[in-house]
């Protein structure tokens, strides 16, 4: 039961919304580092 | 810190690359699957029509964002001046992240059926039991751990070294290998009902929108457009590479691999008594499932079902590398790091990524539930964001770039278009690419039972071979001569002409 909720085969739809919401927060913190560092 | 920005070496290796971006397993497993649903070699029309009306449009585009701004799509946006540009090419490095992700786990299931091709071992055995056993094993860890990394691996070493050498050898072998499964279908004996009704035309089924529906989708994710791939190759492009005559050179090449699929698959389907059962399926169902049943009928089709299964994993490991390259140029580019480390951290993010589609498929039972997370992902990705973010390219030139983008599209273009071509970027290539989006939309709607069917729906009547009639030869002789004639002929022109160039004739 836990197996096939943690590898999306349940609420399939949740978890793969939630993987792009993931990597894509993921990407905006990577961003805004390196346009701070740029601002330095 | 700022180092030289790589371009492509050779202008040979250019449209190699190019092509292996294009051609994919959607050539293979979809291209004669429509032909043989829209009305044989007349589905031809629409497509080679649409090709060359919207097409390569949008994929020049994207090709022209690309050179004029030399950056990874999210810096490119930014330099073109797109409102919110950061954030909407953002999505060119972020769509393709979940691409790859599931693009890849195909990909080690083709590799695996190379292996299992050659050693014969679905011989004799049920394919989807042998296909659901395989889905369930351990192995299948480690075929998309060897995926991950030779795309890895082939991105680490650098745009010409790389991506352009690795091109260079996957392409010509691939269409090496097409020709000889196409010759080895041909010449089974049967095999012109497989050609009657992959070639016959069916002028009819013109009429039906769905033909022309089906062209127009089928045109747009084959030449890559929306993910990313196209902007980021078309940085590399050098300034002497008119973009016209390359573009349809691309496409055309592009083309002739679909068009010899159909040869490849339907003739021997056909031959060995399979042709319904080929005719009316695609993609997962076609290449895994009913493909393996036709190489197993077949004398030496061990043989033959490895090549086939071979030149199927370079078209898509060619392309799963220009899905992969977008994130690792903005790692190289925007945060500076080294090649091989973005290389290698983007491989190892994707792995992990992939990793749910695989425990998916490991933990459920039948063949649909063991699909269930990847295809929503499909869908998410592949029919709605792509045609969405291509979208945007095609606006960020025709509305945006203005006419920076037509002076970039003709910079040293041997043919320039005329001044229709600004209504057609600005308004009839838009439109069809929303049109595009809006059938996404509504086939993932009626597939899933939000709302009743309102797309034509097309029935394959039953088959009856004619026997191979003049008309059929015609068509025949006029589809892959066109094509194949235009691509051989546009392709060794331009080559011709980008080496007096750099003779200084």
């Amino acid at each position: 039961m836990h197996l096939t909720i943690l590898t999306g085969a349940r609420f399939g739809w949740i978890f793969v919304i939630l993987q792009i919401i993931i990597i894509y927060t993921i990407f905006l913190l990577i961003q805004k580092r390196v346009e701070s560092r740029r601002k330095k | 810190m700022a180092q030289k920005r790589e371009v492509w070496k050779t202008h040979t290796g250019m449209i190699l690359a190019m092509i292996g971006t294009e051609v994919g397993l959607g050539n293979i497993w979809r291209f004669p699957y429509l032909c043989g649903r829209h009305g044989g070699s007349a589905f031809l029309i629409p497509y080679l029509v649409l090709l060359f009306g919207i097409g390569i449009f949008a994929m020049m585009a994207e090709w022209v964002i690309g050179r004029y701004s030399r950056k990874d799509p999210l810096g490119a946006f930014e330099k073109i001046k797109f409102p919110k540009g950061r954030e909407v090419g953002a999505w060119g490095i972020i769509g393709p992240f979940f691409l790859y992700a599931y693009y890849i786990v195909i990909t080690s299931w083709v590799l695996f059926f190379i292996i299992a091709s050659f050693a014969g071992l679905y011989f004799g055995k049920d394919t989807q039991e042998f296909f659901l056993s395989f889905l369930s094993s351990p192995y299948i860890f480690l075929f998309h751990l060897a995926a991950v990394a030779i795309t890895s691996g082939i991105l680490a070493l650098g745009v010409q070294k790389g991506i352009e050498k690795a091109c260079k050898f996957m392409i010509p072998a691939l269409f090496i290998l097409l020709i000889i499964v196409t010759i080895r279908s041909l010449t089974l004996p049967g095999a012109s009902a497989g050609v009657e009704f992959y070639m016959r035309p069916r002028l009819g089924a013109l009429l039906n929108p769905a033909a022309w529906i089906a062209a127009l989708g089928q045109i747009f994710f084959t030449l890559s457009l929306g993910m990313g791939a196209m902007i980021i190759y078309g940085s590399y492009l050098k300034d002497k590479w008119g973009i016209p005559t390359n573009a349809v050179a691309c496409a055309l090449g592009n083309t002739s691999a679909s068009i010899l699929a159909g040869f490849a698959i339907f003739p021997a389907a056909f031959a060995l008594g399979l042709g319904s059962a080929v005719s009316g399926s695609q993609s997962i169902g076609l290449t895994f499932l009913v493909l393996p049943k036709v190489f197993e009928r077949m004398p030496a089709g061990w043989l033959f079902g490895g090549l086939f299964f071979l030149l199927l994993a370079f078209g898509a490991l060619s392309s799963a590398i220009s899905i992969q390259e977008p994130s690792i140029a903005w790692l190289d580019e925007e945060v500076g790091w080294k090649r091989k480390r973005s290389a290698l951290f983007t491989g190892l993010i994707m792995w992990l990524m992939g990793l749910p589609f695989i425990l998916n498929g490991y933990v459920m039972g039948g063949l649909g539930e063991k699909l269930a997370l990847l295809s929503k992902m499909d869908i998410i990705i592949g029919q709605l964001a792509l045609p969405l973010f291509g979208l945007l390219a095609i606006v960020g030139m025709g509305w945006v770039m203005k006419e920076k983008g037509f002076q970039e599209l003709h910079k040293n273009a041997r043919h320039k278009f005329g001044k229709w071509i600004r209504p057609w970027m600005r308004i009839v290539v838009p439109s069809a690419t929303i049109l595009i989006f809006i059938l996404s939309l509504i086939t993932v709607l009626e597939e899933r039972g939000v709302i009743k069917r309102i797309l034509p729906v097309v029935k394959i009547r039953e088959f009856v071979p004619l026997g191979i009639g003049p008309s059929t030869v015609i068509m025949i002789i006029l589809a892959t001569g066109l094509v194949w004639g235009g691509c051989i002929f546009l392709t060794t022109r331009a080559i011709i002409t980008e080496k007096r160039k750099e003779k200084g004739i």
